[in-house]
């Protein structure tokens, strides 16, 4: 088994909301925006709600093994082979989220700032840097996330008070958007982006015990909650919902409106430093997630050379999609509306699974 | 050629990680007890000292003494060359092989005779022997017939350890290679006298050493003026002339296998955790190389990650931080020869702490703290963050600012990253010429050479006089810095943000502090994570930089996971108690 260190709640609260979080600076507020108009903002607490409850289903699943992970309860649920397929689907999930992430920051960094500079450069440099930390292992990227996170909160807060200046509270009318219907159904399946709780069960054995997974869940599950929610809100209330479809990063287009007189101006030279830590962390734990998953799928001791193959994966993966716009609307529409059934099903399945096993075996053991 | 392919092929093929004994300062058996009412373990320094191997030889009965007389009488016909031997003749061969005489012209050996009957000669190291001890204290007394009115017969050693020497320290040893050559070196006498199978050891050391005077790095406004020497006796006195506790436990250790000099580790028991003291000793004995000298040559063998930049250690030239160290649990090493103590295990906040801390007042004591974190970020980020404003995100430059820059930078022929590095090139100049040249013109030449060198190169239009601030900014940050090696490893992280900056503006340096803040956070010191008690959280006060007023800083660090961890009790100013109970009453 691969070593992977002892993390507290705080590192793991960190690491999974800012890893949530961050979603809000690419190019889904816009899609958000599109689809459901005003309402977005309180959509994301349903879609957190919805987290929250596929979360607890692997809660109740690592509660009924303890002191194992994810992967090995799969195995020793469905058995060696059943169990492999989920396995992989678990694997492909976490590197796809790594990759649709890599790449929307890097074609919204393409958009914003290197516009001359060749996307493969950026995410070139970017895969480098995410596979080397990933060798490095959980506890120093969990540890960094606690370190960034509490400067991370505090500006990403000050941006947002700061963008207070070009709040027009109508523009939350129609408070409902297209219809509540509409909303709570695209809240269920935006779930997703809560999702990435499950890579603490992935990385249970790091984690001291179940009170700890339980709490750092629930906790990341809240806080990135409210965070996202807070940051739809004060993009709702920056721009008409019909412009706001329009833009491909609209928290950075937030932040570059912020002008306080001639000096406290164009504060995303400080939004940039937030968005790039914040999308390092995210991508990097999705990867090592990936290849953690990988390394205890077929029994690999060692987590060094499964990292660049891995690497050179997930950078293929990101050069899949041909531009932004098949990006955005194709890759990632899809993985935010259906990824919550690779990453949610698998262990609810395997709840059923061992109840139904476990009620047999006690009638047998009768 | 093939040395290449193969350095290659290493370079490319999968190797098994090397299964390397890691050390972790767990919290365990030796946690804190954070309260004072809870019963707490006695320590008992002086049983501890019993168990210590005793160096003074146990007395010896006749019957004893004649029967080992015999033994070695049929062993005659092979010497053990290790130990001491009866006869003088081979005593003194053994003494003169191993200190290469006559050749060696600094090692003294003189024959004379004890009681006037016995044969007998002493040896030291010409210099590092005081001779006013020997004359006066151990040739006379030996010499003088009226000292030995009393002896018997046999042996005179015991005899003469008891009643003959007046000096403070004399001790008995067979060996030679552990015991009596090492201590010969030291400056101590050793005297040999036939028929006796063991040679006696006298305190003499008497070498020229520097007097204790002010710290020459480590200046304080407020606070003690005494600094450490160069010898270690001196400064294991300075730390105890401040920690006057028994508990204070001062265990000695050879360091370098051919210059035979020793170190002292220092602890307090009952204080430090001693699976720290057992893995600092661990580490120290497992050194095996023939030179070690100072502080920095140490350092480098007992370190945890000797690729990484950052320092795991804190080197102090002060006796009162040495000593603040040692009641804060962590561990002092000494080594001789050297005017700075090692101190282990150390976080990274700690780097940035001062002696002066301590003795201000906690408000600006906090605001000097903060002051440093300004300078040690402006040391690293600044020029990188400047070139990568002006080469890549001129538009998150506000417009007057913009403005003013580019027409600094008109005139100046050389891209900024060149223009940059031309600066930083010439104050890492300056500040290595300034060191060498010595004493007053080195501060001189580091003023005149800044102030001339800016000036005409802004009247040369080789540099914008905006980037002039820049560098003098920087340089003023890692000045801020007061550990000489968190300075130096700031040093070259400047120009590797500098080039990151360069290569791809912000998203370059992000990724650097990324990076690097990962690498950093993968760090231990001696098992203590290295930015605790942040990542990982720990119990500590509200943020490190912030220091609490010192009435409140109840407790000891965490992450040290020491015995005790209560300082003081939860109301220390007891008088503020007495004063509201006289109120009520």
């Amino acid at each position: 088994m691969i070593k992977e260190g002892k993390i507290g709640v705080r590192e793991a609260v960190s690491l999974i909301a800012i890893t949530m979080t961050n979603r809000v600076f690419f190019t889904s507020p816009g899609v958000l925006a599109k689809s459901l108009g005003t309402s977005g903002w309180y959509m994301t607490l349903i879609s957190a709600l919805f987290g929250a409850i596929g979360f607890t289903f692997a809660y109740l699943l690592l509660k009924k093994y303890p002191g194992k992970n994810l992967i090995e309860i799969f195995e020793a649920v469905f058995g060696r082979y059943i169990a492999l397929a989920f396995i992989i689907l678990l694997v492909f999930m976490l590197l796809s989220n790594a990759s649709i992430m890599l790449r929307e920051f890097a074609e919204v960094m393409k958009v914003y700032v290197f516009s001359l500079t060749p996307i493969t450069y950026i995410m070139g440099i970017f895969i480098l840097v995410a596979a080397i930390v990933s060798i490095l292992g959980l506890e120093p990227i969990a540890r960094f996330s606690a370190f960034a996170g509490v400067i991370l909160l505090i500006t990403f807060i000050i941006v947002l008070v700061l963008s207070s200046q070009n709040y027009k509270i109508h523009r939350l009318a129609p408070i409902l958007g297209y219809g509540l219907d509409r909303t709570i159904i695209t809240g269920m399946m935006r779930s997703t982006i809560y999702a990435d709780a499950i890579i603490l069960a992935v990385v249970a054995g790091s984690m001291q015990g179940l009170n700890h997974i339980k709490k750092a869940g629930y906790l990341s599950i809240t806080i990135s909650g409210i965070l996202v929610a807070m940051s739809l809100a004060a993009f709702t209330l920056s721009f008409p919902y019909y412009t706001a479809a329009e833009i491909t990063a609209p928290m950075y287009q937030l932040v570059t409106l912020i002008d306080y007189g001639r000096f406290v101006q164009r504060m995303e030279a400080i939004f940039l430093f937030v968005w790039n830590i914040a999308t390092f962390i995210s991508v990097t734990i999705n990867f090592y997630a990936a290849a953690s998953t990988y390394c205890k799928a077929f029994r690999i001791q060692d987590i060094r050379p499964v990292i660049v193959p891995l690497a050179i994966l997930a950078f293929t993966l990101a050069m899949i999609p041909k531009d932004i716009s098949e990006l955005t609307f194709g890759y990632v529409n899809t993985i935010r509306s259906y990824g919550w059934i690779g990453f949610f099903i698998p262990p609810v399945l395997a709840l059923f699974v061992s109840m139904f096993r476990k009620k047999g075996g006690e009638t047998k053991n009768a | 050629m093939p040395g290449m392919i193969k350095s290659i092929r290493n370079l490319l093929a999968y190797k098994e990680p090397t299964k390397a004994e890691s050390f972790e300062l767990l919290e365990g058996t030796f946690e804190g007890i954070e309260r004072q009412d809870r019963e707490q373990k006695p320590v008992d320094v002086n049983a501890k000292s019993q168990e210590e191997p005793k160096c003074v030889k146990p007395p010896v009965d006749v019957d004893e003494w004649n029967r080992r007389k015999n033994q070695d009488h049929g062993n005659k016909a092979k010497p053990d060359v290790n130990k001491v031997n009866q006869s003088l003749n081979i005593n003194l061969e053994i003494i003169r092989k191993q200190f290469n005489l006559p050749t060696n012209k600094d090692v003294i050996i003189r024959e004379f005779s004890v009681n006037r009957d016995t044969n007998a000669f002493i040896v030291y190291v010409d210099g590092m022997a005081d001779r006013m001890i020997i004359n006066d204290f151990i040739l006379r007394q030996l010499m003088t017939p009226s000292h030995f009115d009393i002896f018997e017969d046999g042996c005179p050693m015991q005899y003469i350890e008891k009643n003959v020497l007046s000096v403070n320290d004399a001790v008995a040893f067979t060996d030679f290679t552990i015991d009596i050559i090492p201590r010969i070196l030291n400056g101590l006498t050793a005297l040999f006298i036939d028929g006796c199978t063991e040679a006696l050891i006298i305190e003499s050391r008497g070498y020229e050493k520097r007097n204790v005077d002010k710290p020459s790095t480590e200046t304080v406004i407020r606070g003690s003026q005494e600094g450490f020497t160069e010898n270690l006796r001196t400064n294991i006195t300075l730390v105890r002339k401040i920690v006057r506790n028994k508990d204070l436990i001062t265990e000695m250790l050879p360091i370098g296998k051919t210059n035979n000099l020793t170190c002292a580790v220092m602890y307090l028991n009952g204080i430090t955790n001693p699976e720290l003291v057992k893995e600092v000793k661990k580490r120290i004995k497992g050194i095996n190389t023939d030179f070690i000298v100072g502080d920095g040559i140490l350092e480098q063998f007992i370190e945890d990650q000797p690729f990484m930049l950052l320092p795991q250690v804190i080197n102090t030239e002060r006796p009162d931080r040495a000593a603040t160290f040692l009641m804060g649990g962590q561990v002092i090493i000494i080594p001789d020869g050297s005017p700075f103590a090692i101190t282990v295990p150390v976080t990274f906040y700690r780097l940035l702490y001062t002696t002066e801390d301590t003795n201000v007042r906690w408000q600006y004591a906090t605001a000097l703290r903060f002051i440093r974190l300004v300078g040690l970020l402006a040391a690293t980020f600044l020029p990188g963050l400047y070139v990568a404003l002006v080469l890549y995100h001129q538009a998150m430059i506000p417009t007057d600012l913009l403005a003013s820059i580019a027409t600094a930078r008109e005139n100046v022929p050389f891209p900024t990253v060149i223009e940059i590095l031309l600066m930083e090139i010439s104050f890492e100049l300056i500040r290595e010429a300034g060191i060498r040249v010595p004493g007053i013109i080195g501060t001189t030449l580091g003023i005149l050479g800044a102030l001339i060198l800016g000036q005409a190169a802004v009247a040369a239009s080789l540099v914008s006089p905006i980037l002039i601030i820049i560098v003098a900014v920087t340089g003023l940050g890692n000045f801020a810095i007061p550990s000489y090696s968190l300075a130096s490893a700031v040093r070259i992280l400047r120009f590797v943000f500098i080039f990151l900056g360069a290569t791809i503006g912000f998203y370059g340096i992000s990724a650097g502090i990324f990076l690097f803040g990962c690498t950093a956070c993968s760090m231990k010191s001696f098992g203590v994570p290295y930015f605790a008690p942040v990542a990982p959280k720990a119990k500590a006060g509200p943020l490190p930089y912030i220091r609490q007023p010192i009435w409140m800083e109840d407790m000891r660090d965490d992450p040290l996971n020491t015995p005790n961890r209560r300082r003081q009790p939860e109301i220390s100013r007891t008088w503020t108690r007495k004063r509201r109970g006289e109120g009520k009453e």
